[in-house]
Formats: C-alpha cells, sequence, structure tokens
C-alpha cells in the first residue's frame, strides 16, 4: 500500500539521488537515439531521461521547430495564428538534457546500429527509436505532385501548407466551391479531414455564404461519423456536404492545369482543393524492411520494437498499433510505453505492462466539441481495446456538453503540448 | 516501505516523476504518465480539463471509482477508467493527493 506520506517523501525528492552522481556514470551508460521530434519522438527522449537520468538521449528532429497537426485545422479556419501551434525543443535540452540534433535520419544500419543524418554523420546507438511519422504518396493519385501541393495544398503536414491553405479560403470569392478529398485508411489522424472540413465550413458560414464545403471522400466510413453527421445538418445544412465512395466520392485524377478534380462519377472545378493523399511510414522506417514492403511497421506489443529487427523501436504514425489510431495522444502514450521499456531492457529487468489510452477530440465548429476514446492492454503480444472503453460522445447532447467538450479540446492542446515539449 | 525507499527518483528542476524500481510505483507512475496527456506535466494541468493535485485523497479515489462504476456522469472519464483496478486507483489517488499546485515560476 502506498501511503500519502510515501508519495509525499517521493515528490518533495526526499529520497531521490543527485542527479549529479548518476551523471558521473554517463560514460558507461547506454546512447539511445530518437529520430522525430514531434509527440511520439520528443516525448520518448523526455521519458527515456525522466526515467533513467544517466542515460545519452540524442533527439533528432527535422527543423528547430515543431508545427503541431492538431489544432492546424483551427489556423486553417482563422480561429487562431500559426504560432499558436509551434513549439522548440529548448526546454527538452535545458531542463532534461537532451542532446538536439536538426537534421533528418536518412539511413538505418540495425547490424552495425548506425544510423546515418542528412548532414553525412553517423549516429551509433544501443536503441534506436524511430517516430518519423508519415511521408505523403506522391503519384498515389494521378497528377498529384509535389509541385502540385503548391496550388492545390495537402497541409497535412503542418506548418508552410496549413498557411497557403488559410490564404487560398481567404481568397477565394463569395460563392467559391472547397473541395477536400479524403484517402482510405490508414492515414494519420482519422478524424482530421472531418474536423477540417467543419471548420472551413464554419469559416465560410460567417465570411462566404454563398461558398459550399464538399468532402469527396474514398470510404462510406469514418470515425465519429453519426456524430459528424448530426452536427453538419445542425450547423451546415447547405454549406457543407459529404460524398461517400460508393456515391462517387473517390478521388480519380487531379489536371492542375485545367484546374479540375474529377471523381467515379463526377468533375469538379474547384476554387480550392484540399488534396489528403495516401500516406505511408516515412522513408527512415521504410528502411532495411522495417515496414516489410507495405508501407507501415509492425512493432511487438510490448515494447514497440520492430518486429523486423532488434534494438529498434517504432512509435507514432509509422508504426502499425491498431486500435490505437494515429493521434497525437497515441504516439505520446506510445512514447512513454517504449521509454519503460527501454529503461527496462537496457537494466536487463523486465518489461512493465504499459498503460495505453486515447481520446481524440474534434472541433465541428469553435464552441463545439466531440470526441471518442480508447484504452487499450496487451493479450497475447497484440494489442487489444478494453471492454467498455471505447465510445464516443452521446449523439444527443445539449450545446453545453458539446462546449464543455470544445474547452477540453482546447485544454487537452495545452496540456499535451507541455507535457511533450516542457 | 523499505522498497518505495529504494525506488529512483529523478528530480529535475520542478520534475519528480520516475519509474522507479518498485513495481508498485513504477505502476502507479505509468497510469499517472498517461493521466497528464490532459491534465497536464505532474497532473498540474491548465483550462478546462481539472487539475488533479492537491485534493484529499479519499475523495480522489472516491471520484475516480464513481467514474468507473457508472455512478458519476462524465465525458471521457468513465470509459478511460474501465481498465483501472481497486488498487491502482488507490496508488493514484495517493499520488496526485501529495502533489501540490506549484507557484508558477517567471
Amino acid at each position: 500500500m502506498i501511503t500519502r506520506r510515501s508519495f509525499l517523501q517521493l515528490a518533495t525528492g526526499a529520497l531521490a539521488p543527485s542527479l549529479l552522481s548518476s551523471r558521473s556514470q554517463a560514460q558507461a551508460k547506454a546512447r539511445v537515439v530518437v529520430v522525430g521530434g514531434g509527440f511520439g519522438g520528443a516525448t520518448c527522449a523526455k521519458y527515456l531521461r525522466l526515467g533513467d537520468a544517466s542515460l545519452n538521449v540524442i533527439l533528432i528532429a527535422p527543423q528547430k521547430q515543431f508545427i503541431s497537426c492538431p489544432f492546424s485545422n483551427a489556423v486553417i479556419a482563422g480561429l487562431q495564428p500559426l504560432t499558436s501551434v509551434t513549439h522548440t525543443y529548448d526546454t527538452l535540452r535545458r531542463r532534461y538534457g537532451i542532446r538536439v540534433v536538426y537534421a533528418t535520419a536518412t539511413a538505418l544500419d540495425p547490424v552495425k546500429h548506425h544510423i546515418t543524418l542528412s548532414d553525412g554523420k553517423t549516429l551509433s546507438y544501443d536503441r534506436a527509436v524511430l517516430a518519423p511519422g508519415i511521408e505523403l504518396q506522391w503519384g498515389a493519385v494521378d497528377g498529384y505532385t509535389v509541385g502540385a501541393s503548391t496550388i492545390f495544398p495537402h497541409a497535412w503536414e503542418a506548418g508552410p501548407q496549413t498557411e497557403l491553405l488559410r490564404r487560398q479560403l481567404e481568397m477565394m470569392p463569395n460563392g467559391g466551391l472547397v473541395v477536400i478529398t479524403v484517402p482510405e485508411n490508414p492515414y494519420r489522424c482519422p478524424p482530421g479531414p472531418y474536423e477540417r472540413a467543419s471548420l472551413i465550413a464554419h469559416y465560410v458560414k460567417q465570411h462566404k455564404p454563398r461558398a459550399k464545403v464538399l468532402i469527396l471522400d474514398a470510404k462510406d466510413n469514418f470515425t465519429k461519423k453519426e456524430l459528424f453527421i448530426a452536427a453538419w445538418k445542425e450547423l451546415y445544412s447547405g454549406t457543407l456536404e459529404w460524398i461517400a465512395g460508393s456515391q462517387g466520392g473517390r478521388l480519380q485524377r487531379i489536371d492542375i492545369q485545367k484546374g479540375i478534380v474529377r471523381t467515379d462519377f463526377d468533375e469538379y472545378k474547384p476554387a480550392v482543393a484540399n488534396i489528403i493523399p495516401p500516406q505511408r511510414a516515412a522513408t527512415i522506417a521504410r528502411q532495411v524492411g522495417l515496414d516489410e514492403g507495405k508501407g507501415w511497421c509492425r512493432v511487438r506489443a510490448s515494447t514497440f520494437e520492430s518486429a523486423v529487427h532488434r534494438d529498434v523501436h517504432i512509435i507514432g504514425d509509422a508504426a502499425i498499433t491498431n486500435p490505437i489510431p494515429k493521434s497525437a495522444f497515441g504516439a505520446n502514450v506510445e512514447a512513454k510505453a517504449c521509454a519503460a521499456a527501454i529503461v527496462s531492457l537496457l537494466r536487463a529487468e523486465p518489461v512493465p505492462e504499459p498503460v495505453l489510452m486515447n481520446t481524440c477530440y474534434s472541433l465541428v465548429a469553435p464552441n463545439y466539441g466531440i470526441s471518442i476514446t480508447g484504452a487499450y492492454r496487451v493479450e497475447n503480444d497484440a494489442l487489444v481495446t478494453i471492454t467498455g472503453s471505447d465510445g464516443t460522445s452521446p449523439l444527443d447532447a445539449p450545446a453545453e456538453v458539446r462546449a464543455r467538450e470544445a474547452d477540453y479540446a482546447h485544454s487537452w492542446y495545452t496540456n499535451i503540448t507541455a507535457d511533450t515539449f516542457s | 516501505m523499505r522498497s518505495l525507499g529504494l525506488a529512483l527518483i529523478i528530480v529535475i528542476g520542478q520534475t519528480a516523476l520516475a519509474y522507479g524500481t518498485d513495481a508498485t510505483l513504477r505502476r502507479t507512475m505509468a497510469i499517472a504518465h498517461v493521466c497528464t496527456v490532459c491534465h497536464g506535466p505532474e497532473g498540474r494541468g491548465t483550462g478546462a480539463i481539472p487539475s488533479v493535485v492537491g485534493r484529499n485523497q479519499d475523495d480522489l479515489g472516491e471520484l475516480l471509482r464513481a467514474f468507473r462504476d457508472g455512478r458519476r456522469n462524465g465525458t471521457v472519464m468513465p470509459r478511460l477508467l474501465q481498465g483501472v483496478s481497486e488498487s491502482e486507483i488507490d496508488a493514484l489517488a495517493a499520488y496526485f493527493a501529495a502533489l501540490k499546485p506549484l507557484p508558477r515560476r517567471k
């Protein structure tokens, strides 16, 4: 039994060995290289150092700033600035002693335990954590190239693309058509396209009331579908329309020259087109067979170690973690479970049972939030949903419940980014 | 309490969180680390989602049990607590009750 008093002692550090003494042993300690500076990578680096302050932890981040996909839809809708979703690694370096290297990992050698960086340097590791996120599959949609994305933005990696889509919406004439195309599963942030469509509909209803928002979906079903459809009927009737894959929603090709988006059944000439293309694990996670040629990486449930190569762990969007969705929340908790597993494995101790949960909030309007949850455990080295933990906001709920969940969504963002980056 | 005395705690600045070597403590910390995603680092979050630190231990334990057992309405908490055991709830309540809200630095 843990008493209040014993926790007080722990929390006040009365029993804590000094950080200095553990640092003096650092030379003999293991090096963990974490690739990727998002919710997975940054969280893992931090919790590795919290788990064992003597570990040599190197975080490879592609840029000095991280711009999050969560709440980038609110930026696109003009509700908040891009700076509000922009974070740095300064606190992780300063407070936790994480070495941050700004580069991209280009190659992995699982035999020599080496990672090669875009600047040509090579880092050795005792254990590597890959949290590189996704890569957009250029060419998977006929006509959709890197060049085409400067005209029809994807905005599925936040940053300049987010701002481009925002500008296009601002410049769009009243009466213009906004088309959002959604790929088949799996892709990053399952409810993201529908939140985006909702918030864009909110924007045009306020500022360009004759404009229309059209979702062209490859699928017939999506997460929180009943809740979204009901909310759209209530809030955006006549403004927002969703076309299912079987009803002609599936994207066939785009023609940038003519500004045309073509599906199985129809052709559209939108004022603004947001093409969310099919995705796969980022390049570094598809090296040396890590994805077995399938685009995403199989991992062991308790440790998130690759099913293909030893001493390489893969977390976040790049990994196959069903039933945990490809969400920021998922990446954060996978990172903590992975960090705890690595600390144990390096000490040759038993790996603790991971604690894994997820909540995805979506804003349908600034004061209208909905959510979906799940909690998970490991059974026969597979992740399974704990009975009764999965579910969504109720279909019938008063406005105050929707408003409260919208407030929770904002609070969640503040708290998860603090947990990840500070 | 001897095993707790062996627990490895790392104190970095204001942070007093670690995995420890004691199995119960480690399990408690692992669960608490998931709480912090929404409730903020060390449970001291800001905004509409309530901070969970500095409450009465018994009250917090009872609140978590009431959510889990369907005696109290909530948005996400009743579902997320489904896999959490009696002893884990006790330990979580003890942990968060022991933490105090911090005065804002800066």
